[in-house]
């Protein structure tokens, strides 16, 4: 179905080499060939050291790639990131300690010039979204881990990117809020209609959020197989328990342990 | 141990501690009750000796009058029609006021007794207001010899602290400290009565001095041109101002007044005499202060070079004046043993350091002390703010430039760290001599203490995001310029101000230390180093009060810089409840 839509990210080839020449020299990613489609849920998974996250990095242009051809929208990533298409979300919330909750929303939008009125009005609005309209000045300290995450989402959206990247947003939470966040994020995705990469080494997380699941092997870092995943949205708490669900999650699972090798020893 | 246990010991204890507390004040007030005012511990209190001086410079032409305490003595004078203020006159308002506070003390301890039992946590409060009228006691009740006043006043000091440890409720952070505060006045009091029980002397009684006395020093100083007398001891700068030194002053530098209009052209004062009036090796106490001089006819001038070489001759002292009172009254001892610890020299009492402020720098001075302290700290406050925004702008600048310049900061911070290890007394001549002996010199000599943390810490702070706050930032496009400001600089400000509050205090010294190369008069730093120079019982209180201005200026920049951080960071409170 997503088949109609233009390409968004075009990977073509592509190697990142960290340390080139040196004797530390690290093979990150080898041989990268991926495509996604506007309003596509991509998800990452793969064991630490696989290069998900480097594969992110450079989507985003905070690193370069060594070798192949780059595309995001059409145009070379840092274009990309110069016309301000990226959203982004790390694991840690990122959020800055001395600006109120509304005011960290802001801080893309005073960034891009926007005018006051608007900022405020986008910052409303997208507190809104994360329903957490009652708390816009408070500040990051005076919030939950999951309320902070949810803020940092907030901001991401605000100058409404192409893109959002999302780096292991929920990886520092725990499995309830965890799980709740989840909804939440399906909810913001239906509602917006972004292309979203999300990154993460939760297999559960992966199948229950994204259309497509990449999943990627280590040492160097490729692609293993890109599963697709069809389970009908919207899904909700009652998806993990249905059985097409269970044999997503069984099947990445034999994949990732078919990437690490027989000991397993670098399981998710 | 539980609450309740606890509870059934401190109560009947508050409530003893108080009423021993009461009885103290109460026995404090009769020791007073029917003292003349010409007793010591009326005289040589602080407020006491204060009157005197407001009595004597009410005696002074209206148009002569300078110090507004002064005029308001002049002023009462002239409303009970009298010419001069009676001294009667303030000894009888301090008699009142007196009697006044001690039962004010009283009341809020009974205040406090029955709020025990009607509002528990309302006792804290008295207590506190008790114990620092009690504190206010310590600065202006004398240690005289014999008397009880102030051993009464440390044992009621103790029971009110100790009442106000036990009482019920949280401890705020403002009784905390003014209980701690409390704690070491008595401490330092009470280390003192102690040092006065073990302290141990063995004397060789001496000959007392004979000697008259004049009622001013014009009549004496013409009975010594008469040949009435052969030495005439008092004030040296006095002296200074009458007659010329022996030995003649060298060169011509000296322009403030030329030996040929002097009053009394045929006598000398001692400029250089020896002061050892020892026995072999033996002191003889009391030792011949430094503030005193000797004044003989001219002819005689070479023969009064020591203090040894007036034994046995005709003497005279001005009646009440220093020499008279505190010198050549005393029976001469010959020091045999003396195993004085924490003595009055080197651990005054508080009384004699806040009397010191009431009093004029010089004898008959027309400004107290405190008044030129005062003068003298706020122009070395000012000295220290220039030198401090200037340090602080440069330690700035220093810091972003490195923060953004890796090869400026791999270059350049070793120098500014060497900077630090040179001395600021090595420091301070040079700039003197560079910039010349201005205000100037003293602000670049402060401002070289302050840019150091400035530097560091500005450094620190601007690096202290982390990457993926600053790839955020990226990921907006923003430039260099916008991820400095909206990122970079809030988020050293924590770290900056830290180092003002360092910077704040070390300015002062600064300050304070850049006077003595560069001359100037005016400050702090001369003050302390003029107290310094004679370790006498005179110039020590002096000294220890120049000492406190000093911690004063620094502690009100303190405050100051503290209270700009709560007002900047106002938003960034979980950084400061860290700090």
């Amino acid at each position: 179905m997503s088949a109609e839509r233009e390409v968004v990210i075009a990977a073509q080839g592509i190697h990142k080499v960290f340390n080139p020449g040196a004797h530390e020299e690290v093979i990150a990613l080898q041989d990268i060939n991926l495509e996604a489609r506007a309003g596509e849920f991509i998800s990452l998974v793969g064991p630490s050291g696989c290069g998900k996250s480097t594969l992110m990095r450079l989507i985003g242009d905070l690193l370069q790639p060594s070798a192949g051809e780059l595309l995001v929208n059409g145009k070379p990533p840092r274009a990309a990131r110069l016309d301000r298409d990226y959203g982004m979300v790390f694991q840690a919330a990122t959020l800055y300690d001395w600006r109120s909750v509304s005011k960290n929303v802001q801080l893309p939008l005073e960034v891009m010039g926007y005018a006051k009125a608007e900022r405020q009005k986008r910052a409303a609005e997208m507190l809104e979204m994360v329903e957490l309209g009652a708390f816009a000045n408070h500040y990051p300290w005076q919030l939950s881990g999951g309320m902070q995450q949810r803020v940092s989402i907030a901001r991401a959206l605000a100058f409404d990117p192409a893109i959002l990247l999302m780096d292991e947003p929920f990886g520092a939470l725990d499995e309830f809020t965890r799980e709740r966040m989840n909804l939440e994020l399906l909810r913001i995705w239906k509602q917006t209609g972004k292309t979203i990469v999300f990154v993460t080494h939760s297999i559960s997380e992966a199948v229950f959020l994204s259309g497509r699941i990449v999943v990627m092997s280590a040492r160097p870092g490729r692609i293993t197989k890109i599963v697709d995943n069809n389970l009908p949205y919207p899904r909700d708490f009652k998806t993990r328990s249905e059985p097409a669900y269970h044999a997503l999650v069984s099947e990445v699972r034999e994949l990732l342990r078919d990437a690490v090798g027989s000991d397993g020893a670098e399981g998710p | 141990m539980t609450n309740l246990n606890s509870l059934r010991i401190k109560l009947p204890l508050s409530v003893a501690l108080t009423l021993a507390a009461i009885g103290l004040v109460l026995g404090l007030l009769a020791q007073y009750n029917g003292l003349a005012f010409d007793e010591a511990l009326q005289l040589e209190s602080t407020l006491g000796r204060l009157a005197t001086w407001m009595a004597q410079q009410s005696e002074k032409e209206p148009e002569e009058i300078r110090s507004p305490l002064a005029q308001y003595a002049d002023n009462w004078a002239t409303e009970l029609g009298e010419q001069a203020l009676d001294p009667t006159v303030l000894f009888n308002a301090i008699s009142q006021m007196r009697s006044g506070y001690l039962g004010l003390i009283a009341l809020l301890l009974l205040f406090a007794l029955a709020a025990h039992f009607a509002r528990p946590l309302a006792a804290r409060k008295l207590y506190l207001a008790a114990l620092l009228l009690l504190d206010a006691l310590l600065f202006l009740i004398p240690a005289i010899e014999g008397s009880h006043v102030l051993s009464l006043l440390l044992l009621a000091l103790l029971a009110v602290l100790a009442a106000l440890a036990l009482s019920p409720g949280k401890m705020s952070r403002a009784t905390g400290f003014f209980l701690a505060l409390s704690l070491l006045m008595l401490g330092w009091e009470a280390s003192k009565s102690f040092a006065d029980a073990v302290n141990y002397k063995i004397l060789l009684p001496q000959a007392n001095w004979t000697y008259q006395v004049s009622p001013s020093l014009d009549e004496a100083l013409m009975s010594l041109e008469a040949g009435e007398l052969d030495v005439v001891i008092a004030d040296r700068k006095d002296l200074d101002d009458l007659m010329p030194p022996h030995p003649p002053r060298q060169g011509t530098g000296n322009t403030e007044h030329t030996d040929e209009n002097l009053q009394y052209r045929n006598l000398r004062y001692m400029k250089t005499l020896d002061r050892g009036q020892g026995l072999a090796f033996l002191p003889i106490a009391p030792a011949f202060p430094g503030r005193l001089s000797l004044a003989a006819r001219a002819q005689d001038a070479q023969r009064f070079s020591a203090v040894r070489a007036i034994m046995d001759r005709r003497i005279a002292a001005v009646a009440g004046d220093f020499a008279d009172v505190k010198f050549l009254n005393l029976p001469r001892n010959l020091v045999l043993l003396d195993l004085k610890i924490l003595n009055d020299l080197n651990l005054p009492h508080f009384q004699m350091i806040a009397e010191a402020f009431l009093q004029p720098a010089r004898r008959n001075g027309e400004f107290l002390l405190l008044r030129i302290l005062s003068d003298a700290g706020f122009y070395t406050f000012s000295e220290a703010i220039f030198g401090f925004l200037f340090g602080a702008l440069l330690g700035f600048a220093l810091g972003s430039v490195f923060a953004h310049s890796r090869l400026l900061e791999r270059g350049l911070l070793p120098y500014v760290v060497a900077s630090q290890t040179v001395p600021i007394l090595a420091i301070a001549p040079m700039v003197v001599i560079w910039l010349g002996a201005s205000q100037l010199s003293v602000a670049v000599i402060a401002a070289y203490l302050t840019f150091f943390p400035v530097t560091i810490n500005t450094l620190r702070g601007l690096g202290s995001p982390a990457p993926a706050q600053v790839e955020l930032m990226r990921s907006y496009a923003a430039s260099r310029w916008t991820i400095m400001w909206k990122l970079r600089f809030p988020a050293a400000l924590p770290y900056i101000f830290t180092a003002l509050k360092v910077s704040a205090t070390a300015s002062v010294v600064g300050a304070i230390i850049g006077e003595l190369p560069s001359g100037i008069g005016a400050g702090l730093g001369r003050a302390i180093l003029d107290f310094s120079s004679d370790y006498s019982m005179i110039s020590t209180p002096k000294l220890w009060a120049s000492i406190v201005m000093a911690a004063a200026v620094g502690i009100l920049f303190f405050v100051t810089v503290s209270l700009a951080e709560r007002f900047a960071l106002r938003s960034h409170v979980r950084a400061l409840d860290l700090g």
